[in-house]
């Protein structure tokens, strides 16, 4: 399958977790991103043309797309349509909202440009904890921003919630009720992230001094917990930090997970093409200057995936899921099973073998990498 | 019939470590043209990496110099030898394969452990020494009062020592001169029949076992048939040949010459450095002397990580022997560890060095365990054993007492640091025999100190109270009976045979702390607790805990955070060649070492 990913890098301020390319940034400068975004897309699809012709899936990430007007978002449909990419051949459009730029015309407008699925950055339905993590909404906001969403419910539009665990601050109890009600209100897809603290952001170094504490040991109760929770309202989990409804998985993070190509767009955005992984320049300005060098091949980040680096990741990404990974992959590529090594997460019922699929299985879900760390030896 | 090879030297450069042998080898084959200017890379002699790495010799290297004179071309073999204590076995190998020796001679550190301990050497091989007085040009050196110290010792003229700054090159060829004019040509007889000295050898996966020989007596060529005169075995020879910096072959090799024998030798067991070759046909009747087995001072396990690497680690072994005869070895099992060997070194650079170069050349990984020395355990009933490793040690109530080796120990140290090595020697147990001054400024202590207290840290210790300034040489003196108790270390209960140590008791609670606080250092997180714990006879005596890792796990993966947490992944898939699994807890090959790297102020283990 191929994909296709926007990376739109905006923030009306940034979050104290977060590591990723993003920027707080005035409002000018959106106008300067969307005519770079249709030059490098210009050039970018005509070096690859056949994403422009058999793309299936489109992902608009941040950031927060949503910080766009409807004047802005038609920019970012118009280059699309442009060059070729017609939305009634989509399977799945995908666009990231934050709540407090979730307003009803810029919602409108994107499903009328094909737009059918939104995921809502709710974090978490608590005002302290937002605070504390430095999210620029409130838990009103995000009610509110979820009831908007709900209207178009009916019009078939997917919408995901996604909260995170493992707060700074956070109890058992204040993430599982977090849980219970996304799971009732009308969204067909959750996720929920456990925080991972990067060294170099606000709550990394707050952390580092000693001023801010996360609990590890609340980690496994909440994940556990709200698993049980989502499997009982009827969501299913696909991979280690997403659950849907039958038929409501998210196809384009699925071509992620299966190793399929996608073609991304923006500063920093990722690409997967025949084989070999590569990004151009993540800040702003290095992007706008490749970009208007033309988008040399020669300044993107590469990683060549041969053969090894394709079957580690085939090994690991597949263990993320709940499919689970096929041993006949690796007798495929004469790799022998690490009988040992299965037995003994077996032991631990951390790891479950059917025929010929082995899968996560309880605490093991919690465990992953070290689980799969055996499988790579 | 004897007579005088007039146009051939055969000598060694032996010094301290750090006085410049090397430096100065690289200048004599510079000098005598043996190797292009533009092919000299400092210290081209120490050719391993491990040697250019840590600016240390350690193997002897033999080269072939022309020094041309107006009366002819003087053919100079000459063998840098290494400087370090653990090593003078090599030194005294070489020394066989001489008739003199430069002796190199800091002039402002003078006279140290290892220069006196390789002039004795060199005086016991009858050997004709020349004194040298190197790094003239340093602002420090006192040439004229080092002059009268070493002329004093040697009973050489002051006046005649050359002095010198091998690394300026400075009055290099007075040293050429005088190896030429004071070294005796080799005795030689070119009719009898064939005896050459294996002095070392190397192997070569094309070519077999390549033999560094010193031709004593009769000559040898390509096309002859060669006995080993130890083990018997016959061979043809394909190429003989001498030395400049790589191999050159040559059509005879006379008695009197330093070179090489190839003669497509694969059974590495069939050659022994000191043995003698003599040919087939017309064998000798009697073999050199050769040299006296080493008795290794120190022991340790040392395991292959994969137990299916257990056959490459003895061939490993085997090759290493070859051109390494100190390191001896016998299999031992291990309950942590499955099958390996206990291995017996002269030191513990020695046993480091072999370490690295199983890692680095035969590529083997590999875990050795702590080192210890051989203990003598008298039994209830009056019979006594050796043993080479704790996990031997029979249960307490079965043996009287231990007894442990001891050493003598020389410390050269300027006087001002004679207090702080006083109290060194104490913290090591050791025992006050004499001091004797050298100079005004300069004295010799000597003690008696166990062998296992000066095996580890000692000799980091002795150079950092002395800023650099001390050194040190030692010899076995017997063994004493003192209170030692067997320490195991436990992880999560049960004891681990690869920790476990002999140690005097009144220092085993210091050491298990020390030791659980360096594991918890260096044992990572499990998904469960660890607890780390060092005991006798049963009696718990310190612990820690490593604790549990709550969760490993990364939560999101998308597009771009599948090539960064790939690469981690593959990191961290690296690190894991490194572990064992001891019982259900992985244990990172460094850990099995980790009493090398304590430090002696620990505080307690919780």
């Amino acid at each position: 399958m191929q994909s296709i990913y926007i990376h739109t890098p905006f923030c009306a301020k940034v979050c104290h977790y977060c590591d990723f390319s993003v920027l707080s940034a005035p409002e000018r400068l959106y106008e300067e991103y969307l005519s770079l975004l249709k030059i490098e897309m210009e050039i970018m699809l005509k070096r690859y043309p056949e994403f422009a012709h058999h793309t299936e899936t489109i992902y608009w990430g941040g950031g927060t797309p949503s910080i766009l007007n409807t004047q802005q978002q038609n920019k970012v449909f118009d280059i699309l349509k442009k060059q070729g990419i017609y939305f009634s051949s989509l399977l799945e459009f995908s666009m990231e909202v934050n709540p407090e730029s979730c307003f009803e015309d810029r919602i409108e407008n994107a499903i009328q440009h094909g737009v059918n699925r939104f995921s809502l950055g709710i974090q978490t339905f608590h005002d302290d904890l937002l605070k504390r993590i430095g999210r620029s909404h409130d838990v009103e906001t995000a009610i509110k921003a979820l009831q908007t969403l709900l209207k178009y419910n009916s019009y078939g539009i997917s919408i995901s919630g996604d909260l995170m665990f493992n707060l700074p601050g956070q109890t058992i109890e204040t993430f599982l009720s977090d849980v219970r009600f996304i799971s009732e209100q009308n969204v067909d897809h959750i996720s929920f992230y456990g925080l991972n603290i990067a060294p170099m952001t606000v709550l990394g170094k707050r952390i580092e001094r000693g001023s801010d504490f996360v609990d590890e040991s609340v980690y496994e109760p909440m994940y556990l917990g709200g698993v049980e929770l989502l499997s009982k309202a009827g969501f299913d989990r696909y991979e280690v930090s997403n659950f849907a409804k039958p038929e409501k998985q998210s196809l384009h993070n699925k071509n992620y997970w299966n190793g399929g190509s996608y073609l991304g767009f923006g500063p920093g955005a990722h690409s997967f093409v025949g084989s070999v992984r590569f990004h151009a320049p993540e800040k702003f300005a290095p992007w706008r200057q490749w970009v208007l060098e033309g988008c040399p091949e020669s300044s993107l980040s590469l990683d060549p995936i041969g053969k090894e680096e394709r079957l580690i990741e085939k090994i690991w990404l597949s263990l993320r899921t709940s499919q689970g990974l096929n041993l006949k992959t690796l007798e495929l590529e004469s790799i022998p099973i690490p009988q040992e090594a299965i037995q003994h997460w077996e032991n631990q019922k951390m790891l479950v073998r059917v025929g010929d699929h082995v899968h996560l299985h309880g605490r093991g879900w919690v465990y992953m990498d070290s689980i799969i760390q055996d499988f790579l030896r | 019939m004897s007579k005088k090879h007039n146009l051939i030297r055969n000598f060694s450069i032996i010094a301290h470590i750090d006085h410049g042998k090397s430096t100065l080898a690289d200048r004599m084959i510079e000098m005598t043209h043996t190797v292009a200017s533009n092919e000299m890379t400092n210290q081209l002699l120490d050719n391993m990496d491990l040697e250019r790495e840590r600016g240390i010799t350690i193997k002897a290297h033999a080269i072939r110099m022309v020094y041309k004179r107006p009366e002819g071309e003087y053919i100079l073999n000459m063998i840098d030898t290494p400087g370090h204590v653990d090593f003078s076995y090599e030194v005294s190998r070489s020394l066989a394969a001489c008739e003199g020796a430069i002796l190199v001679v800091d002039a402002s550190q003078g006279i140290e452990a290892q220069t006196l301990s390789n002039l004795y050497l060199a005086i016991e091989n009858n050997l004709t020494i020349i004194p040298v007085l190197n790094k003239i040009d340093l602002p420090g050196a006192n040439p004229d009062h080092i002059a009268q110290l070493v002329g004093d010792l040697l009973g050489y003229d002051p006046d005649q020592i050359p002095r010198i700054s091998a690394k300026s090159g400075i009055n290099i060829q007075a040293v050429l001169d005088k190896i030429v004019d004071e070294i005796p040509p080799p005795e030689v007889n070119n009719d009898g029949p064939l005896q050459a000295l294996i002095f070392d050898s190397v192997y070569d996966s094309y070519r077999g076992v390549i033999n560094y020989i010193r031709i004593v007596q009769g000559s040898l060529s390509a096309g002859q048939k060669i006995k080993m005169m130890k083990s018997g075995a016959e061979y043809m020879v394909t190429e003989v040949g001498t030395f400049s910096m790589q191999r050159d072959p040559k059509p005879e090799l006379s008695a009197g010459m330093v070179g090489y024998v190839l003669a497509n030798v694969k059974t590495i067991s069939d050659v022994k450095i000191g043995d003698t070759v003599t040919l087939a046909q017309n064998p000798s009747p009697t073999a050199l002397p050769g040299y006296k087995d080493i008795l290794p001072m120190i022991f340790s396990g040392i395991y292959p990580i994969n137990p299916e690497d257990y056959k490459d680690l003895r061939d490993a072994l085997e090759k290493l022997k070859l051109n390494d005869s100190a390191i001896s070895w016998e299999p031992e099992t291990s309950e942590a560890l499955g099958f390996g060997f206990r291995a017996g070194f002269l030191g513990l650079l020695h046993m480091e060095i072999v370490q690295e170069r199983l890692d680095r050349e035969f590529n083997v990984d590999i875990i050795t365990t702590v080192p210890n020395v051989e203990y003598h355990v008298y039994m209830n009933d009056g019979s006594h054993i050796k043993i080479e490793s704790p996990s031997k040690l029979p249960d307490a109530s079965r043996y009287d007492y231990i007894e442990e080796p001891y050493v003598k120990v020389q410390i050269f140290t300027p006087k001002e640091f004679v207090g702080a090595m006083m109290t060194l020697c104490d913290e090591k147990r050791g025992e006050f025999t004499t001091m004797e001054y050298i100079d005004e400024n300069k004295v010799i202590l000597k003690y008696e100190i166990p062998l296992a207290e000066i095996m580890f840290d000692f000799y980091d210790r002795l150079k950092s109270v002395s800023r650099g300034y001390a050194g040190l040489d030692y010899e076995p003196c017997g063994y004493r009976r003192n209170n030692l108790v067997k320490l195991d270390i436990l992880l999560n209960g049960d004891p681990v045979d690869a920790f476990s140590v002999i140690i005097h008791k009144d220092k085993s609670v210091q050491y298990a702390n020390a030791i659980c606080v360096k594991l918890k250092e260096l044992i990572p997180r499990q998904q469960f607790d660890v607890a780390i714990q060092g005991a006798i006879g049963g009696k718990i005596i310190s612990r820690s805990t490593v604790k549990a890792v709550r969760k490993d796990v990364l939560a999101k993966c998308y597009g771009g955070d599948i090539t960064r947490k790939r690469k981690l992944l593959e990191k961290q898939k690296e690190g894991k060649k490194r572990m064992k699994n001891i019982g259900s807890v992985e244990v990172p090959q460094k850990a099995f070492l980790a009493v090398l790297s304590l430090s002696d102020n620990s505080s307690s283990a919780e």
